[in-house]
């Protein structure tokens, strides 16, 4: 679990240092030869739709996302709370299961598994990878968790 | 039917405590397979990958970036000093020094929270030195730090500008007046407040422990260490106005800046600091872009259900006075604010209400301005206000005692909103000036 935080830290850490450069490089470019550049915006939006799919799951390690918790706070029980948590564990994992499996099939038909991008002719199935891989990540997480406050609980 | 699903799962989820881009997501996937004649799951799909076509959100990443490398490279106490030196010496001064250090740091940051840390870290423990009572200190940190949202850049500006299409050059403008506007309300309450209650107060501090003593340091050597940090806005704001990029690239380039800064001038920023800066602002960023990818599947949905059309004929029904209208919608979101935190309220409201406040006679640019002021109210209200959060965890005063304290400060919020939503001359004739 160790090296998977710090693999998916170093990819968070590469893509939003490119997207930096690469819009610098665009202003650049614009400035020096007059002419912006295609390859430099798509390659930007590419990394920064990883880098979102990255953070998601790297947000699942703390549990860091934003929530609002309701009714959650009337119940102090620590029976009560394992019983949400482990409610919103189960309940997560199932949405993201079915997103990653829906993602899975949609990226395998034909006509988008052969798809390429429009100026780098990147194949368009790295978009539909960084859900897969934001998908899969988090739900290791929520399993890992989950098992670690058991773990404690008993 | 459809709008009962999506709503009936999307609240279920967000009181048991599911993170809202989960609750989103799921509402929209329910409702997906359970309601027949739902549109189909592609809905779904193509929304997980559509932050790929969405070059102004870009921004959002680099803004949070630029305000984080700046906190840690020593820019934000460096404006924090500046402040000090112009009007930290005349009665309740530690409180105008809280109130425009603020306004400094918002101009270099788009978000309220961080904006709360940033000036609290420095402030509140200074404050507390000098005899200002601890709950006024925390409370009024908390206020001032909602005017980062609103003196550009601003990242729920931002968001709102993408969810609503309304140029986000122009929202950074619409939100400088309110900002300025909460400011100085906020330093009217102070006065009044320091100069009944606080007599203790030392008005002539002899010497803060961080800061230099008034009488060894020149105002322009405050000043010229300081120098960098407050070009910042004017680089941003300079270079979106003056036509020399969009603000993505300004985002980019503060930076840029903020690296240079924080490296190459003041030496505060090592390699290692940066590499863990960068994984934070990512996370930080992402927690935000959840919420924006759910919440086009989530969008579409909502107008196919044709929900905002209801909620504009309920409205209706009730009155057809624009100005009933629109203190309802002030109301509603007043609401929403104290409950859900602001980018998932302004996601989740904007498909909603937009269209029922333009049926009113409002520009979206306007109604962009009064939601987030309305939301920025929310930050400092409980039972959910994230700068109490941040507030109470930097002063070690419970969010109770400081809920009390900021009631005076909220007659000032109010005032401003109600310029706002009804006096919108007072900040779009800005607008027209510079936009």
């Amino acid at each position: 679990m160790h090296y998977i935080n710090k693999i998916e830290k170093l990819f968070c850490v590469i893509s939003i240092s490119a997207i930096v450069v690469f819009v610098l490089s665009q202003i650049f470019m614009r400035y020096v030869t007059g002419s912006s550049l295609a390859w430099s915006e798509e390659l930007t939006s590419w990394f920064f739709l990883w880098m979102a799919w990255l953070g998601i799951s790297a947000n699942f390690v703390k549990n860091e996302h934003i929530s609002v918790g309701g009714i959650t706070y009337l119940f102090k029980q620590p029976g009560a709370q394992a019983f949400f948590r482990l409610l919103v564990t189960i309940g997560s994992l199932l949405f993201l299961g079915f997103l990653a499996y829906i993602t899975y099939k949609t990226m395998m038909k034909p006509f988008i598994w052969k798809q390429s991008s429009i100026v780098l002719g990147l194949p368009v199935y790295i978009l539909y990878l960084s859900v897969l891989f934001g998908c899969v990540l988090s739900m290791i997480r929520l399993i890992f968790n989950e098992i670690q406050s058991l773990k404690t609980a008993e | 039917m459809l709008s009962l699903t999506l709503f009936g799962v999307l609240f279920a989820a967000l009181m048991l405590n599911f993170p809202v881009a989960i609750a989103l997501g799921g509402s929209v996937m329910v409702a997906i397979l359970t309601v027949p004649g739902a549109p189909s799951i592609n809905t779904l799909v193509s929304s997980t990958i559509s932050l790929s076509d969405s070059f102004p959100l870009i921004a959002v990443p680099l803004f949070v970036l630029a305000g984080d490398i700046m906190q840690t490279g020593g820019l934000s106490r460096r404006l924090v000093d500046l402040a000090y030196f112009m009007v930290g010496k005349v009665r309740a001064g530690m409180a105008y020094v809280n109130i425009l250090a603020s306004m400094f740091f918002a101009a270099i940051s788009g978000s309220s929270p961080a904006t709360v840390a940033a000036v609290g870290s420095n402030l509140i423990p200074q404050m507390q030195r000098l005899g200002y009572p601890r709950d006024f200190s925390a409370a009024l940190t908390a206020s001032s730090g909602m005017i980062g949202v609103l003196i550009p850049p601003s990242i729920p500006l931002i968001v709102y500008g993408v969810s609503a299409n309304v140029s986000i050059g122009a929202l950074f403008i619409a939100g400088i007046v309110p900002g300025l506007l909460l400011g100085l309300f906020f330093a009217i309450t102070s006065f009044l407040l320091v100069g009944r209650s606080m007599q203790e107060i030392q008005e002539q501090p002899d010497e803060l422990p961080g800061m230099d003593a008034p009488e060894t340091v020149s105002f322009l050597l405050v000043l010229r260490r300081a120098f960098w940090a407050i070009l910042t806005p004017i680089i941003i704001l300079g270079g979106i106005y003056g036509g020399i990029f969009t603000p993505t690239e300004a985002g980019a380039i503060a930076v840029l800046y903020a690296i240079v800064v924080s490296t190459l001038i003041y030496r505060e920023l090592s390699f290692r600091e940066l590499y863990d800066v960068l994984f934070s602002s990512a996370k930080v960023s992402a927690r935000i872009l959840a919420l924006v990818l759910f919440s086009i599947a989530f969008g579409r949905l909502v107008t196919i259900a044709e929900i905002p059309q209801q909620i504009a004929m309920s409205l209706q029904s009730l009155s057809d006075n624009p100005i009933i209208i629109i203190a309802m919608l002030n109301l509603m979101l007043l609401i929403v604010g104290m409950f859900l935190e602001t980018i998932s309220a302004i996601i989740i409201l904007t498909p909603i209400l937009l269209p029922v406040a333009v049926a009113a006679g409002m520009d979206p640019l306007v109604f962009g301005v009064m939601m987030t002021v309305n939301l920025a109210i929310g930050f400092c209200t409980p039972p959910l206000g994230v700068n109490l959060f941040v507030a109470s965890s930097i002063s070690h005063i419970s969010v109770n005692k400081i809920s009390r304290a900021i009631l005076p400060f909220v007659v000032g919020m109010l005032i401003v909103l109600l310029i706002t939503s009804y006096f919108p001359q007072s900040f779009l004739f800005l607008v027209d000036l510079i936009g």
